[in-house]
């Protein structure tokens, strides 16, 4: 028997399609790792004059199993949604929810304080706040004459 | 075998891999695709947000109970409106942006904001009056008790 990876495909076209699109707001993804993700969050990015604020769909994560960092202005969401032993019997009528891996990765602008950041989840919503850090003062770098 | 037949081969199989893969995700997924309508009195909503939603299910059964669950990330239990009519179970919701959130601007929104229902198809009657609902890490978990008439009885001898 064929192994059909719909979701998959599917995932990887609308990676595709973000990161094309997201080009616009100079918030590049980073490559995905495609083939070692079962699915993927939808997300908010928002940002105002203090802080980013990134809101992430994650229901039935366990809070535990949800690992964020922020290295090198990359900000990487990944986890996973682990099965219920219960939920393996196969009594299922219906079944639309995918367990498994989950990762994301965003490009912030530098100027973040990546000490600061919070991160909680809530009804299934993760929230994550970076802090802006204060403008750093411009530097001028004098050119020696030869 | 010619290099055309070959590639005329592989490209059949392309095509039949496509669309089996499609009728296996619009099998699975076209019920939970859901449109979210956005508030009327949302103005102040800063984004013009996705308007529709994926609300994953699952529903299992056992000898008693029918049990539902369906993800549904960012809302409050009171949020929810599910009633059962006819063996289906209609589940309605509304998710709204926080108030303070209304500030700044949105790089990206994914996520659907908005009035949804859901309307999932029972596979027999259940008793909604013993009806319970749970909602946990964003996920609704309905125990739907089978009615009575349908669940195996005990008899006793006296």
């Amino acid at each position: 028997m064929r192994q059909l990876t719909p979701f998959s495909s599917i995932n990887d076209i609308h990676n595709e399609l973000s990161r094309v699109f997201d080009n616009r707001y100079g918030l590049a993804k980073e490559p995905v790792a495609y083939t070692t993700t079962n699915w993927t969050p939808q997300v908010d990015i928002k940002e105002d004059e203090t802080e980013f604020i990134v809101l992430a769909d994650v229901p039935g994560v366990d809070p535990k199993d949800v690992d964020v960092t922020l290295h090198n202005s990359v900000l990487t969401i990944k986890g996973e949604r682990s099965s219920d032993t219960e939920s393996e019997s196969d009594n299922f009528k219906r079944r639309e929810r995918i367990r498994g891996r989950f990762f994301r990765q965003f490009t912030l602008p530098t100027s973040t304080d990546e000490d600061a950041i919070k991160a909680k989840a809530v009804n299934g919503v993760l929230e994550i706040v970076i802090p802006k850090s204060a403008k750093p003062t411009p530097v001028s770098i004098a050119v020696e004459g030869e | 075998m010619s290099t055309l037949d070959r590639l005329t081969n592989n490209f059949r199989d392309t095509v039949d891999y496509l669309a089996d893969g499609w009728q296996e995700l619009w099998n699975r997924a076209r019920n939970s695709i859901t449109h979210f309508t956005p508030h009327s009195d949302s103005s102040d909503n800063p984004a013009n947000t996705n308007s529709w939603g994926v609300l994953s299910s699952e529903l299992r059964e056992t000898e008693n109970e029918i049990e539902v669950l369906m993800e549904a990330p960012g809302m409050s239990s009171k949020d929810f409106d599910i009633r059962v009519e006819q063996q289906l179970l209609h589940i309605r919701g509304s998710k709204q942006f926080a108030a303070d959130r209304t500030e700044g601007h949105y790089h990206i929104t994914e996520r659907a904001y908005g009035s949804f229902e859901r309307v999932i198809p029972l596979p027999c009657e259940v008793d909604e009056g013993e009806a319970k609902a749970t909602y946990t890490r964003g996920v609704l978990e309905l125990v739907l008790p089978k009615h009575k008439a349908l669940q195996p009885r005990k008899i006793r001898v006296g």
